[in-house]
């Protein structure tokens, strides 16, 4: 599993990191920040190739003597960078790439809420995926739920106050969800009222 | 244990060459023996073979050989390899002696010298004793040698040499001290090399012979001796890919040795070595893959074989030093062609080898803590008697002593006390920052900008724990605007504790508040607590007090530090700090807004400053200021702690001055433009705040323009993209990222309070003054002054236009050429409230088309506003456009006196110009006159006066005029025969009496005249009646100059009966005319033809019949008969 998750705005400047040894943060963020001259070079040398034959995985970034970094970007230049403990040799390149789909999968939830805005820091419970995410495939599918939680953010003082409850249950009736994970605090019952 | 211990040792890094000594050369006094060392050691490029030479007298003594073991069985080796090994086959053992002696082959003493070299063999031999090396013999000769075989004497006496010296024939060379020195050496030179050669082989051999009598329980370390000797000796021969695979074999070897804490170090240390070597020799071999596994292997492998852990900062020394030695290795093969790339380059060598010196520094730091009492152990433990260990990697005090068992703890417990006590000596952070500024010299070069900087930083860190604050600031202020621009704040709040922490101790009071400034700030991470603090300190600061020193300082420094604060206070002076904000994030943010783009000159411009701050707890500012471009405003724009009257309106005097965490404080300014400004744009240039007082400290934060600073931009992108709903908040409150920074508004003039119409007749008509009634009304409330009317025509149409256009305001008389196409600044005078006034223009277009007119009105009036009296200027402006059109279309045509149109015109003989005047003007024209004026070609039939004088014309009504004119005979002219001018004198009739007539001259069109031969007109009358006589008369007239045959007939018709000559033929003279007389006897009422006469000149086959016709009638009318009998008719009958 990663030891530390970021994700990069277009801009460079990070949306979300965070990593599991929290006592070490700085040199993860130094890490991570080092590592963007990689990818800013791999982007600028694949810019040429054709849009729809781009491979996101960017592969290994740069090996240091504890850590691998891997990098991934998205089409719209947002880019993900995983550090990984070098002595973890089960996780190959193909898991690699799928902890990155994953992790693009859980990021385009995340654009998706409406709360959301695009280029503001991620300050959701989403921050706990790299964390549980021990083997990919059965914690994930937890995350993605969280995530879904995550539209809901906590730190917005808007959709925390009690007034605003109702509102934002009513958008939240537009979502097409089904779990009821997604009921929320206060069950509405009139959804009209809210809109 | 001196500083460089983990240096690797230079025989190693070197590159071994084949050791030959040159023995006989007396160097200092000989000439010929200089130019002959000379030519061996001068110009040694890499051509020439790899020997390294030394002169050396004949009687040298070499290192003494060991006697040969017989038996291996009872030996049991003390270490892997000595520390003298290398250095003696590099330098000290010789792989060939040769042996320089003078001696011609016609040498007289012959015998005697031949001895004396043979005795200089033996000397060299004897000092050689048990070794292989070989040895030769050079001749130095003043003569150059005949060719092989041709010199009898030299044969036998170098057979001769030979033997006396026990020499083989190879072995002897003569040199010839000729023109081609450098030549003949270079021939010896091979010649050496190939005797090495054969001498490191039997070297390698044997080495290798030894194998067999080693067993693998106590003779574990000389297989790794061995194995490293062999490679070392195949180096010598220079046979690289064996040396590369015998070390190899050496590398794995050492690792299968039993290592214990007693012998780690050795192990490692030889590892190193052997590591340093493989690497070398792949970079080398242009396989620098190869070269990077064996590295990475080679780390893995005794990355974890720490040692004793009381020695471990040993541990991270020797894996710094591994790193740093591969680095070097990688960027010598980079300077010898290879390429690396941004993921794989000497950078990250050094940065690992700089990790490990810090972590090395932690270590030491954390072992080496003893206290000042323990001295240091004596005897020196570190000592040996030969200053030198004997073996490489072994402690000093237990040399060669091979058992895991420590048989003397007390002597190792001094032996560790005495390396640690060492180890605190080493001034680590030099080591670390050699490093960390490699490693940034190799990221630079492979464009990893980010990486450089964080190296930057790490170097910035080490200088500061170095206690060097000055450079440790400086490389820190460098690298942290790269942070801050892309906004990694974590990073740059780490940066900047740290930097805050030097300039506390430097007592750098400015970039002390700068730093605090931007740790407050929304860009730094800190915790609350933290910014607590640091606000506390900045307060302090700016009442000219020290600040509390910063946590985890050293605390030697910060008692110096407190000195120099101490200092600071005392010390007076500029006290005032002016810090530019936009290219950091400070914890006080600014934005200016003015409420609209545009001001008009007499409302008061307002804008409002918004600020806001970040830190902690509530901060009072002293003063504020705003400056513009035009600096006269700044004095309306200030506000300041002492002064009560303001400007500010809205909020509460008191607090005003107090900044909320978190809370948008507005200020509304207001101020009055000057009437120079209008027109002009107004900016903010700066927004000044003062923190502090000037008796204290006072630091003055500087936003250039409206506000922002490093990080605003990005985050008004921001709040620009989001669509988030905000809170709603108090009336008077405002959400920060709502408000847009609008630094700029443009002042424009007062609205004017006029009336400006414009009253006219559209179109105007080619010519004419056209008149354009304006009419100002003031609605003003008070007298308006200097009213000034501007009018014409717009500038800036087509340049044509401005030349065909002309304004006056007198329109009695016609304007010419001289008059403008614009009228500027007609004074009108002064206009009361109400009054009106009415001016007239006129306007002359050339042109037809469309023109547009300017009318501006500018006038001066006294406005009080905000309390003060200013004069603004105001103007209104009105633009028209007006159609130019013809007045009329004037048509002329040329006919003849029957009225047919005539294409030409016959000289000499009478015709008619008509001219038809169509008018195509909206209103009403009237005709004054008009004029026909004649070329001199033509001349009048009767008299020339205007039939259309005073003629009113409507819309598309014509008046036509008719004269006879003929052209006299003038022969052929190209082009026709100009006809004259037609002038007409017009008006509008809705015009005044004493408007100008305006007189159109129209240029009648040339005509071509053609000359006949002969010309024909009839006498007859008008009409005729039935049954009664009808005389015509026909004259002919002869045009030309000959006698001309004429026949004539005329051709019955069915309405007349007739008397005359039906059919004749005459002769007419030049310039005559003859008569023929008819007369007529209309049968038939009505519109009869006339019996036609036909004409046939015998000159002329074409004048014809047809052309005849043009001149005279060929039918006439005839009335019937009247009952009243007309008394003329009857007469005429």
């Amino acid at each position: 599993m990663a030891v530390c998750i970021a994700v990069i705005a277009k801009e460079n400047y990070p949306l979300y990191i965070r990593s599991t040894p929290t006592e070490n943060e700085l040199k993860f963020h130094y890490m991570v920040h080092t590592s963007l001259d990689v990818v800013d070079e791999k982007i600028s040398a694949m810019g040429k190739a054709l849009v729809d034959q781009r491979e996101l995985y960017l592969g290994l970034l740069y090996p240091t003597e504890d850590y691998k970094v891997y990098g991934y970007v998205t089409n719209s230049k947002v880019k993900f960078v995983m550090v990984v403990d070098s002595s973890n040799t089960a996780l190959r390149d193909n898991e690699i790439r799928s902890m990155f789909r994953k992790l693009h999968n859980s990021y385009t939830d995340v654009m998706c809420n409406p709360f959301y805005n695009p280029g503001d820091r991620i300050q959701s419970r989403w921050a706990l995926l790299p964390v549980s995410a021990s083997s990919p495939g059965g914690p994930y599918s937890r995350v993605r739920i969280q995530s879904r939680w995550a539209l809901l953010p906590v730190s917005d003082p808007v959709q925390v106050g009690p007034t605003s409850c109702v509102r934002i249950q009513s958008r939240w009736a537009l979502l097409p969800v089904s779990d009821p994970v997604q009921v929320g605090p206060t069950p509405v019952s009139d959804p009209v009222q809210g809109l | 244990m001196s500083p460089t211990q983990w240096d690797l040792p230079v025989e190693l890094c070197c590159r071994p060459m084949a050791f030959v000594t040159l023995t006989g050369l007396d160097v200092v006094y000989n000439a010929v023996h200089r130019a002959v060392w000379d030519a061996f050691c001068a110009n040694r490029r890499a051509d020439r073979v790899p020997i390294s030479f030394k002169v050396l007298p004949g009687d040298h003594e070499y290192p003494k050989c060991r006697p040969k073991r017989t038996s291996y069985e009872w030996y049991i080796p003390k270490g892997i390899l000595k520390t003298g090994w290398m250095n003696k086959h590099l330098n000290l053992v010789p792989a060939l002696v040769v042996v320089f002696y003078e001696l011609d082959w016609d040498e007289p003493q012959w015998k005697e010298k031949q001895s004396e070299c043979a005795t200089r063999v033996e000397i060299v031999r004897q000092s050689l004793q048990g070794r292989n090396t070989k040895v030769a013999v050079v001749l130095i000769q003043k003569k150059t040698p005949l060719p092989p075989g041709e010199d009898v004497i030299a044969s036998e006496r170098a057979a001769a040499l030979c033997n006396a010296c026990e020499l083989s024939g190879k072995s002897l060379f003569v040199l010839p001290h000729t023109d081609h020195l450098v030549g003949y050496i270079i021939r010896l030179e091979n010649a050496f090399y190939e005797h090495a050669q054969t001498y490191y082989y039997t070297e390698i051999r044997r080495v290798k012979s030894h194998k067999e009598f080693l067993n693998k329980t106590t003779h574990q370390l000389l297989f790794v001796r061995h194995q490293f000797k062999i490679a070392f000796f195949s180096e010598l021969k220079q046979d690289t890919q064996n040396a590369l695979k015998n070390y190899r074999t050496a590398y794995n070897l050492v690792h299968e040795l039993r290592a214990h804490e007693t012998n780690i170090l050795e192990i490692k240390t030889m590892a190193g070595f052997i590591n340093y070597k493989i690497c070398r020799l792949c970079f080398q071999h242009n396989t620098p893959l190869d070269a990077i596994a064996q590295f990475r292997k080679h780390i893995d492998l005794c990355k974890k074989k720490i040692g004793s852990a009381e020695l471990s900062f040993e541990h991270a020394a020797w894996m710094s030093k591994q790193f740093q030695a591969f680095g070097d290795l990688f960027d010598e093969a980079i300077k010898l062609g290879l390429t690396a790339i941004q993921t794989q380059n000497p950078g990250f060598y050094y940065q690992q080898a700089a990790y490990y010196a810090q972590e090395r520094k932690q270590l030491a730091k954390s072992l080496c803590n003893h206290e000042a009492s323990i001295m240091y152990p004596n005897p020196d433990p570190l000592e040996t008697q030969t200053g030198v260990l004997d073996f490489y990697g072994q402690r000093s005090w237990r040399q060669g002593i091979l058992s895991f068992d420590l048989s003397d703890p007390e002597k190792e417990k001094v032996g560790v006390l005495a390396i640690q006590l060492k180890e605190r000596n080493v001034a680590h952070s030099e080591i670390i920052i050699t490093l960390l500024s490699n490693a940034v010299a190799q990221f630079k070069k492979y464009k990893c900008p980010r990486m450089k900087s964080h190296l930057m930083v790490q170097m910035g860190e080490e200088y500061y724990y170095a206690k060097d604050y000055t450079k440790a600031l400086k490389l820190l202020d460098y690298v942290m605007c790269d942070y801050r621009s892309e906004g990694w704040w974590t990073l740059l709040t780490s940066i900047l504790t740290t930097a805050l922490k030097c300039s506390y101790l430097m007592a750098q009071l400015k970039d002390y508040i700068t730093y605090s400034l931007e740790l407050l700030g929304r860009a730094s991470t800190l915790k609350d607590d933290q910014k607590s603090r640091i606000e506390k300190n900045l307060i302090n600061v700016l009442m000219n007090e020290s600040p509390d020193p910063e946590p985890d300082c050293d605390i030697f420094a910060v008692k110096t530090a407190q000195k120099l604060w101490a200092d600071r206070i005392s010390l007076a002076g500029s006290n005032i700090f002016t810090i530019g904000v936009q290219d950091f994030v400070p914890f006080v943010q600014c934005k200016a807004k003015f409420h609209a783009p545009s001001f008009h000159v007499d409302v008061p411009v307002e804008f409002d400053i918004y600020l806001k701050a970040d830190c902690p707890h509530p901060i009072r500012f002293s003063k504020l200021c705003v400056s513009f471009n035009n600096q006269e405003y700044n004095q309306f724009c200030v506000i300041e702690e002492a002064s009560k009257a303001n400007e500010v309106l809205e909020n509460p005097t008191q607090g005003k001055m107090c900044l909320v965490p978190g809370k948008t404080r507005k200020l509304l300014f207001k101020f009055v433009a000057k009437t120079e400004d209008v027109g002009k744009k107004i900016e903010i240039t700066s927004v000044d705040l003062a923190l502090g007082n000037e008796t204290g400290r006072c630091v003055v934060l500087n936003w250039q323009g409206g506000g922002g600073d490093a990080a605003s931009s990005q985050e008004a992108l921001q709040a620009a993209r989001s669509f988030k709903r905000r809170p709603k908040l108090p009336d008077n409150e405002v959400h920060w990222d709502s408000i847009i920074i609008q630094a700029s508004t443009m002042i424009i003039s007062r609205v004017p309070n006029i009336s400006v119409h414009l009253r006219h007749e559209p179109p105007a008509l080619t010519n004419e003054m056209y008149c354009l009634v304006v009419t100002v009304q003031s609605h003003e409330k008070t007298q308006i002054r200097d009213v000034k009317l501007t009018a014409g025509l717009k500038p800036g149409q087509d340049a044509n236009l401005t030349q065909k256009t002309h304004v006056t305001l007198h329109g009695t008389e016609l304007c010419d050429e001289s008059y403008p196409a614009l009228l500027t600044d007609i004074p009108v005078g002064d206009l009361h409230p109400g009054e009106q006034l009415e001016k007239m223009l006129y306007v002359r277009c050339g042109t037809v088309g469309s023109r547009m007119f300017l009318v501006y009105v500018s006038y001066l009036i006294n406005i009080t506003a905000e309390e003060k009296e200013i004069v603004c200027k105001c103007h209104k402006d009105e633009t028209v456009t007006i159609e130019t059109v013809f007045p009329f279309d004037v048509a002329v045509k040329f006919v003849s006196t029957k009225f047919e149109h005539l294409e030409r015109v016959y000289a000499d003989i009478p015709f008619l110009l008509m001219t038809d005047l169509l008018s195509a003007s909206p209103w009403a024209l009237t005709v004054v006159s008009s004029e026909l004026q004649l070329a001199p070609s033509m001349t009048t039939v009767d008299q020339l006066e205007s039939q259309v004088d005073n003629v009113v014309l409507q819309t598309g009504e014509s008046a036509s005029e008719c004269f006879c004119l003929r052209c006299p005979s003038l022969g052929n002219v190209e082009g026709g025969v100009a006809t004259g001018h037609y002038i007409i004198s017009w008006k509008r009739t809705s015009a005044m009496e004493n408007i100008p007539v305006i007189r159109t001259v129209i240029t009648l069109p040339h005509v071509i005249v053609e000359n006949i031969p002969l010309h024909v007109n009839a006498d007859l009358p008008s009409f005729g009646r039935v049954r009664e006589s009808l005389p015509v008369k026909y004259h002919l007239q002869n045009k030309t100059d000959f006698v001309q045959d004429v026949e004539i007939s005329v051709e019955p018709s069915d309405a007349f009966m007739f008397s005359g000559l039906k059919q004749i033929r005459l002769r007419i003279l030049p310039g005559t005319e003859q008569e023929m007389l008819y007369n007529f006897y209309p049968l038939m009422a009505g519109y009869q033809q006339l019996p036609s006469l036909n004409i046939n000149l015998l000159r002329f086959p074409n004048f014809t019949n047809q052309l005849l016709r043009r001149f005279i009638p060929t039918s006439i009318f005839v009335k019937p008969q009247g009952r009243l009998m007309d008394d003329t008719s009857i007469a005429a009958a």
